[in-house]
């Protein structure tokens, strides 16, 4: 991918990200959606069920509570922070960083199988205990 | 390289690519050196047919850019829930051709 086009789809997508967190947030009115369409099809959570409930801890200061509820909640509520400020820093100064970055990380873990399958497990894991958790 | 090998190569591996990428690659593998074979054999194709199905079994959590090698797009779509399911669905009908692109860089990057 281009630097270009990762740019626009990184910015889009975390704009979504924030379209979605605040129209979901408790004080606006009480949307309730599920975004995932696995678990409308099948009614068993996926790994990510319960990020916008864990943003929403987050937000309000509860980090005890986004935990409980999904650590991959603080994983992608940084990502929400740090990607479109990078990026925007990167398109202001006309600098790659980000991009550079983003490549040498995908060629590591691409290179890398532990860190693969390190992800595998820890992923399967939060699955497991979604599931129990029944999210 | 030998016509025939040149040919032998097209008809096994022909379906990784896109059609128009045909006549160039063809226009390559008859310049390339016979000692390059080796290092073309090793080259990783995916397979279309394969990673759609992968897309449809998988693509909610984001297999299908993992196993393409796009580890960022994976782990977003992970994060994402498919991209709130949008992404989910419109990677089902990207996937094939995002494959074929992939297995063309693999490619070159084997050529040079």
């Amino acid at each position: 991918m281009t630097r270009r086009n990762l740019y626009i789809f990184f910015l889009v997508l975390s704009l979504a990200g924030y379209v979605w967190v605040f129209w979901t947030a408790p004080g606006s009115g009480g949307h309730h959606p599920t975004a995932c369409l696995f678990k409308t099809v099948t009614e068993i959570p996926c790994p990510s069920c319960g990020t916008t409930r864990s943003i929403a801890a987050l937000a309000v200061g509860d980090v005890q509570e986004s935990l409980l509820i999904n650590p991959f909640g603080l994983l992608t509520a940084f990502a929400l922070v740090i990607v479109p400020l990078w990026i925007l820093a990167d398109i202001l100064r006309k600098r790659d960083s980000f991009y550079n970055r983003y490549v040498v990380a995908e060629r590591y873990v691409t290179q890398h199988r532990w860190v693969v399958l390190l992800a595998g497990l820890i992923i399967v894991a939060n699955w497991i205990w979604n599931i129990s958790k029944a999210m | 390289m030998d016509q025939q090998k040149v040919d032998l190569f097209l008809m096994t591996s022909g379906k990784y690519f896109e059609g128009y990428q045909l006549a160039s690659i063809k226009e390559k593998l008859t310049k390339l050196d016979d000692a390059k074979l080796l290092q073309l054999q090793s080259v990783s194709l995916r397979d279309p047919i394969i990673m759609l199905i992968v897309s449809l079994i998988g693509g909610h959590f984001g297999i299908d850019r993992f196993v393409l090698g796009e580890v960022g797009l994976g782990v977003a779509k992970l994060l994402t829930c498919g991209g709130f399911g949008i992404w989910t669905i419109v990677d089902w009908f990207l996937i094939m051709g995002r494959t074929r692109e992939i297995n063309m860089q693999n490619f070159q990057q084997a050529m040079y």
